[in-house]
């Protein structure tokens, strides 16, 4: 089984939305932002971001035989906890990223009322 | 075959420095073309602070990134208008002392107050500035109410905004229209990738809808921005003291968790601001939206777990200072410019000290729990507990983050370091400026959307008098 970088973001994005959110998750809007923004960031970090994905997937299989994205919920769980807590500066930064964007599109605006451009006015 | 356009004066860039410029040379009856890389949307395309917004009208959609220990995310506007849509508008003028270290370390002419009041006045009899009508929103108020428990004092930032009709006056609201009313010409999604002096003349190379278009212009101003501007004038061979300077106004947040509603949907955005400890910091409130909240809490997920029952008990406020040297450099073959930043460790202490002065205030507001956001960190419920804190700031785990980026290419006489003389003419370029937030020789501390503006408008008319010589 080999490693892929969008079904690894595809089963981060999942692993996070449901352990913040449960049932009220809606990781597909989660996953979009976060395709969406990365598709966006200077050319220059995306091989650096795509290695890294990749290298986040592969860790599983010599202890697990499978890659990240084919790991259950709790494993998938246990490994973003260790990348979160990683002495490697590269790892933290690769969940800080994914877990950043996830969080943010976790909580989509027509949830908000508070985002729109024009203001209410109760200005008392 | 490029399209070839010839203008007067071309305006690269239609943030708030571009916009100002533009609207008075095309009322000054110069034809006029002002370029924009971003889309031409209206204010309200989409909500503010929404992921729509990040992903149609911001640079890189959100994530730039000045590398260094601590690194700093920045966020730019990028789209008609700038930084101004994504913005909020809050406007100070220029502090006097920060006025008056620029003109004496870079020895920047007829910068004082005085001088610049009627560039300020100016701009805003165009783009209107006001305070809030009324009381301000809790989650505001509580911030005045902690400093003043403490015995600092707090005030309420005015806004570009026009409260009755509830409208941001950012660019595309105001100064962009009189452009056009003047005869000026917009061209959305318009890239430049180069200038060069030819026959007296500037040209300009740009890509618009992947086809190529040449410019010709008699005079020509640089306005794409603290970061993009000196990219562009370093792909195109002028490097002197151009992006060597950059500065942000970094920030830590913490959020409060209260035991009432201060949240509340509908609420005006929050404007209080304590300014006693500047420069040395300052600290203010955020719009304090779930995602926004999530975001911030990112790597506290004590705090993160109350945003699903009680996003109206919390509020995200931040500190910042001017923490943070950086350069912009051009890579080879690469569209974005590479930023790297470097930090003086007594402007990361004093950072971390106003961190530490927020969540005081936080408590003194009657805060029941307060969160330092900042990876790993425990969340308060006393400012007894903030003994437990790091004694300085954990630089490996801290992200900071920044809306406000500038002097990446100061004015000023002090050719040994600055870019453009007093007027933001690029120093040994014939017809060359710049007119954006690049031109700022330091911090502007206060917001700085209002400096910006104000200086573009003593340069262009500056400018406009010389006949762009
Ligand atoms: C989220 C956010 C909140 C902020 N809040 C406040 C606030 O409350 N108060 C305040 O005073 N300031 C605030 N600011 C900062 C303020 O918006 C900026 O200081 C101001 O917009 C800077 O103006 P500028 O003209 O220098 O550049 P920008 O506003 O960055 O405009 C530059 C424009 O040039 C365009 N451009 C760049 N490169 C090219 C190119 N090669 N060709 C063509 N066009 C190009 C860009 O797309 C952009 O639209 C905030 C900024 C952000 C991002």
């Amino acid at each position: 089984m080999m490693p892929d970088a969008r079904s690894a973001i595809r089963a981060l994005v999942e692993a996070v939305a449901r352990r913040e959110r449960g049932d009220a998750a809606q990781p597909d809007v989660a996953l979009r932002f976060v395709t969406d923004s990365l598709g966006g960031m200077p050319g220059y970090l995306r091989p650096p971001l795509h290695l890294a994905t990749l290298a986040f997937d592969a860790w599983p299989i010599v202890s697990r035989g499978r890659p990240f994205h084919r790991l259950r919920h709790e494993e998938r769980l246990r490994q973003i906890d260790a990348w979160e807590r990683s002495v490697l500066g590269p790892c933290r930064m690769l969940m800080t990223l994914y877990v950043s964007l996830t969080l943010f599109g976790l909580w989509p605006d027509d949830q908000d009322e508070k985002s729109g451009q024009q203001e209410n006015r109760r200005y008392g | 075959m490029a399209d070839r356009l010839r203008v007067d004066v071309a305006v690269l860039g239609s943030g708030p420095g571009g916009s100002v410029t533009a609207a008075l040379c095309a009322e000054a009856g110069f034809q006029t073309l002002l370029l924009e890389e971003g889309p031409d949307l209206p204010l309200d395309a989409c909500r503010h602070f929404s992921g729509e917004e990040i992903v149609r009208k911001y640079r890189n959609r959100g994530l730039s990134l000045a590398f260094g220990k601590p690194s700093i995310s920045y966020m730019e506007g990028c789209c008609v208008g700038g930084g101004s849509e994504v913005n909020r508008g809050l406007y100070h003028r220029t502090p006097a002392y920060v006025l008056d270290r620029w003109a004496r370390e870079y020895q920047v002419d007829a910068l004082t107050p005085d001088a610049l009041a009627p560039h300020f006045d100016a701009c805003e009899a165009r783009a209107r500035v006001a305070g809030l009508p009324g009381r301000a929103p809790p989650l505001s108020q509580r911030l005045g109410d902690g400093g003043a428990a403490l015995g600092w004092d707090s005030m309420q930032a005015p806004r570009l905004f026009d409260y009755a009709s509830g409208r941001k006056q950012s660019m595309s609201e105001t100064f962009i229209p009189q452009f056009r009313r003047a005869g000026g010409d917009l061209m959305a999604g318009t890239r430049a990738l180069r200038i060069a002096r030819t026959n007296r003349r500037w040209r300009v190379s740009a890509v618009r809808d992947r086809r190529p278009l040449e410019i010709e212009a008699d005079g020509l101003f640089v306005a794409c921005g603290a970061v993009q501007t000196p990219a562009l004038l370093r792909r195109s061979g002028i490097r002197h003291n151009v992006g060597n300077s950059l500065r942000f106004h970094p920030m830590l947040k913490a959020v409060a968790l209260f035991s009432d509603a201060v949240n509340r949907p509908g609420d005006p955005d929050p404007v209080h601001q304590i300014k006693a400890f500047e420069p040395r910091f300052g600290i203010g409130c955020s719009i304090s939206s779930p995602a926004l909240l999530a975001l911030a809490l990112g790597g506290n997920p004590a705090m993160r777990a109350h945003i699903a029952q009680a996003s109206d008990r919390m509020g995200l406020y931040y500190v910042q200072n001017g923490s943070g040297h950086a350069r912009v450099r051009c890579l080879p073959g690469a569209r974005d410019p590479f930023v790297s930043v470097a930090h003086e460790r007594n402007e990361l202490e004093a950072l971390y000290d106003g961190l530490r002065h927020l969540l005081r205030a936080l408590f003194a507001a009657g805060a029941e729990a307060v969160q330092p956001c900042l990876p790993g960190l425990p969340m308060l419920r006393s400012a007894a507990e903030m003994d437990a804190l790091p004694a300085s700031l954990p630089r490996k785990s801290a992200s900071l983050s920044s809306v406000h980026v500038f002097a990446s290419c100061p004015m000023g006489g002090n050719q040994r370091i600055t870019a453009t003389d007093s007027w933001g003419r690029v120093h040994g370029v014939d017809g060359l400026r710049i007119a954006d937030a690049s031109l700022m020789c330091g911090p502007t501390i206060a917001n700085p959307q209002g400096s910006v503006m104000a200086i573009a408008h003593r340069n262009a008319l500056h400018a406009i008098e010389r006949r762009f010589a």
